[in-house]
């Protein structure tokens, strides 16, 4: 009777500690992912935004300004204006990816203050290759709106998107698991 | 590994090569030493970077 429950079978037995043990483990694993059942409250304290919260802990946000690109038909300058949800904290980075070396940023105003002072955005800063392009740190909150200007020496386009910090929202969820 | 990021220069950064290699960038403000955001790239190799508010600012990354 004794060899009738072995290692992975008996009831209590080896086999079934080590899946009880297993099943507990994960089950910790889950709730300090932040699927448990402390989520709830979680949510509650943060005012029903979890799921975005909880997304860009580990992705930052990338945010794409009006029409995701710049577009021009010929030289000239074309801006875009992106309308911030909610204020954005200090630290966002802006990118803005040009398609050819003879486009150049003009000006960046966060709420209108144009923050940009050094004239046009250097050529390194603004290659055509997504891999150089350069991301430009943001480092004041941006209250209402970004708008950025570039200057195309032919027709072209370019991409620019914001990226928006996690680390704030880290901190606040590292401050609401400790209330947990 | 730290850098300090020259007002309207480029700072390249650099993090391991490799197929899946990304690397952590941190933004440090220059005067206080406050953490200001902190970003995970997936782009191989490296990024650069410009700061243009006037700041001074540390790039941490790794």
């Amino acid at each position: 009777m004794a060899d009738y429950y072995d290692d992975e079978d008996g009831p209590f037995g080896l086999g079934d500690r080590k899946r009880m043990r297993r099943r507990r483990m994960l089950g910790r694993r889950v709730r300090r992912a932040g699927f448990g059942k402390s989520k709830p409250l979680l949510a509650e304290r943060l005012g029903g935004q979890r799921l975005a919260l909880l997304r860009s802990v580990n992705n930052p946000v990338k945010t794409a300004m009006a029409g995701t690109e710049h577009t021009a038909a010929a030289a000239g300058e074309v801006t875009s204006t992106l309308t911030v949800q909610g204020m954005v904290p200090a630290g966002a980075v802006l990118w803005v990816v040009p398609d050819a070396n003879t486009e150049s940023i003009t000006s960046i105003l966060a709420d209108g203050q144009n923050i940009y002072t050094g004239g046009n955005v250097p050529a390194a800063a603004a290659d055509a290759s997504n891999q150089n392009a350069a991301g430009i740190l943001i480092s004041r909150p941006i209250q209402n709106t970004l708008t950025v200007t570039i200057k195309f020496g032919a027709a072209g386009n370019a991409q620019t998107w914001l990226e928006t910090a996690s680390l704030e929202v880290e901190q606040t969820l590292d401050a609401a698991e400790d209330c947990d | 590994m730290q850098l300090y990021a020259e007002h309207n220069q480029p700072l390249t950064v650099s993090w391991s090569e490799g197929i899946n290699a990304s690397g952590v960038v941190t933004f440090i403000q220059g005067e206080t030493g406050q953490v200001i955001s902190r970003y995970q790239y997936a782009i191989p190799g490296g990024a650069r970077f410009l700061i243009v508010d006037g700041a001074d600012f540390f790039v941490r990354f790794w």
